[in-house]
């Protein structure tokens, strides 16, 4: 098997960032909220490469120590989003004929509440935090997968196996657990690769927006955040922080298409 | 008259059958409509009773506000709180039906007028967004199809990393780039047509990467399919076949986005109205989430999924205009 270049680029990407979320002192041995009020606003230099902050906050080590708490908020919206998704997917799909029409019509009200509507809506009713914003998006993104897991289910079910199982008299557990979910358990790996990325960024505009995680917080989202104030005069406190945003959604959106193809070809 | 006869009889039934099924088609989709608008009031109605604390507290300026027990009663007639909850939820939906919106906790004005203001903004924001949006794929799209491999590598990397950036972010480096270090354009949205720049590009890249990457993908199965075989077999050349042939099939899958590009362009106006302060729908949305401001919200989200029921409704008609297998299935 061989890997393009923009394959082996995400690979490394996606690992130094995993090294970043579980070991960040390897990377960035100092304390991300160690303040040093005369070392504030210096540019990228030798030794602060990304710049300080507004309190001379080290700007690298705080996006490296950030990692983790960025990727875990995009990991546990898209782990949401993809669980309702399966249950509505395999009510839908699997279940009988009048609860498919109504699991329907409730994704298609969930999608006259497009994009960040129904999280703003939800961030209305339970308040800004990373909680509630975390469970927003999740919740903003499952009618998608839901969509697109239901007509998987719908596609194993009609197959021939299917109905052979159901000759040789197998329980409908049973072929929920046997053949219905290890076939979608590939679209959910594909759709929840490039689904993170997605989920990294609604949940950092939250953040932007002042709706999530809130400074302090070494979390890209809330850096950006605070570093809106001073944008004209110290652009790397909001450049850099973006920059592993969308080095980590690039990365794993390549990851999840090139899943996709190749599971397409073989 | 034997020929108006054959016309008759062969044309009549078929056009006033094909009528028919639009006529049963649009009386359905209304339906629909109307169902997904009722459900979407039903479900705001509902998920807004859940918020904890006093709404006729909220109304008169939050918990710091020390209002008087009299001023709160006040509020709750004014506003009916004091009715039941089946009495308000009724009233509510009696007051859709005939487009009252009701009054702004905040701005003490009403909601269909303060959301009449902001909409034109965003319109034109969002359909100049999507205008140049369309163009950027389409031209990635036949750039990375026709340029040989290197383009095809570099236009599919282009578009990943388009789609992958947040608004916020490439509005912050637009904005550094062509006000900050350049000088060229505005940072905030001046009125005229140089402050409309910077909003448009933030909000047409992201979305030009989602749709490149489909268009692409559409025009190469396109490009492999048999009746682009059959194009060049009636001796069509190269440009005709992908021109004519490729182009308006790789534009199907692009229409079923639209749907999904509205919802981009909704959340992505509320980034952009905000940090280029311009007024416009997305930024009074996030005010009034701020602000807890009820009735505003109800309403913002009842008009944007009116215009998305609109949008799809419109992307169905398209559909049918562009592909003739759906004309003839349905």
């Amino acid at each position: 098997m061989r890997l393009r270049a923009a394959e082996v680029v995400s690979l490394a990407v996606i690992a130094f960032l995993a090294v970043a979320a579980l070991a960040p002192f390897l990377l960035a041995p100092g304390d991300p909220l160690a303040i040093d009020p005369l070392d504030s606003f210096q540019s990228p230099s030798t030794a602060h490469v990304f710049g300080t902050d507004e309190s001379g906050r080290d700007i690298f080590t705080r996006v490296v120590h950030g990692t983790g708490a960025s990727l875990t908020i995009g990991l546990a919206a898209t782990a949401i989003g993809l669980g309702l998704a399966l249950v509505f997917g395999l009510l839908a799909g699997f279940g009988p004929r009048w609860l498919d029409f109504g699991t329907t019509r409730l994704l298609e009200v969930l999608f006259a509440f497009p994009g960040l509507l129904f999280a703003l809506l939800f961030i209305v009713v339970y308040g800004p935090g990373v909680v509630t914003s975390t469970i927003a998006v999740g919740l903003s993104t499952a009618p998608g997968y839901a969509r697109i897991i239901r007509s998987r289910v719908i596609q194993v079910r009609t197959s021939p196996y299917l109905e052979a199982s159901v000759v040789l008299g197998r329980s409908a557990r049973f072929r929920i657990a046997r053949h219905v979910l290890p076939n979608v358990a590939g679209s959910l790996f594909v759709l929840a690769t490039l689904g993170v990325g997605q989920s990294i960024v609604w949940a950092s505009s939250l953040s932007y927006l002042g709706l999530g995680a809130v400074p302090p917080a070494a979390e890209w989202g809330a850096m950006l955040s605070a570093g809106r104030t001073y944008i004209s005069s110290f652009w790397w406190m909001t450049f850099f922080p973006g920059l592993f945003i969308v080095l980590s959604a690039a990365a794993t959106t390549v990851l999840g298409r090139s899943i996709q193809q190749r599971g397409r070809e073989s | 008259m034997a020929g108006s006869l054959s016309v008759d009889l062969v044309g009549a039934p078929v056009r006033s059958a094909a009528r028919g099924r639009l006529v049963r088609w649009a009386l359905l989709r209304a339906g629909g409509v109307l169902f997904v608008l009722w459900a979407v009031a039903t479900v705001t109605f509902f998920a807004l009773q859940l918020i904890p604390g006093d709404p006729a507290e909220a109304i008169l300026g939050g918990p710091g506000s020390q209002a008087s027990a009299e001023a709160l009663a006040a509020a709750r007639a004014e506003y009916g709180l004091d009715q039941p909850m089946p009495v308000q939820y009724l009233a509510y939906l009696g007051r859709l039906a005939t487009g009252d919106l009701g009054t702004s906790y905040l701005l003490r004005d009403d909601v269909a007028s303060v959301i009449l203001d902001v909409l034109g903004p965003t319109l034109l924001l969002a359909g100049l967004s999507l205008l140049v949006a369309s163009l950027i794929a389409l031209g990635l799209a036949v750039w990375s199809t026709r340029g040989g491999r290197v383009a095809a590598g570099l236009g599919s990397l282009l578009e990943i990393v388009a789609a992958a950036v947040p608004h916020f972010w490439l509005a912050i480096s637009l904005i550094l780039l062509f006000s900050t270090t350049l000088g060229w354009l505005p940072p905030v949205s001046v009125p005229g047509g140089l402050g409309l720049v910077l909003p448009v590009l933030t909000l047409a890249i992201p979305l030009a990467g989602f749709l490149g990457q489909v268009m692409r993908e559409a025009l190469l199965d396109a490009l492999d399919s048999p009746f682009v075989l059959a194009a060049r077999a009636r001796g069509e050349g190269d440009a005709g076949v992908f021109w004519r042939h490729a182009l308006r099939h790789a534009a199907i899958p692009a229409i079923g986005l639209v749907g999904w590009a509205f919802g981009s362009l909704v959340s992505g106006a509320v980034v952009v109205e905000t940090i280029f302060a311009r007024p416009g729908l997305g930024r009074s949305l996030l005010s009034a989430v701020q602000g807890r401001d009820v009735p505003v919200v109800i309403g913002i989200v009842l008009v944007v999924a009116l215009a998305y029921m609109l949008v799809t409704t419109l992307t169905d008609l398209a559909d049918r205009a562009v592909d003739p297998r759906l004309r003839a299935r349905s």
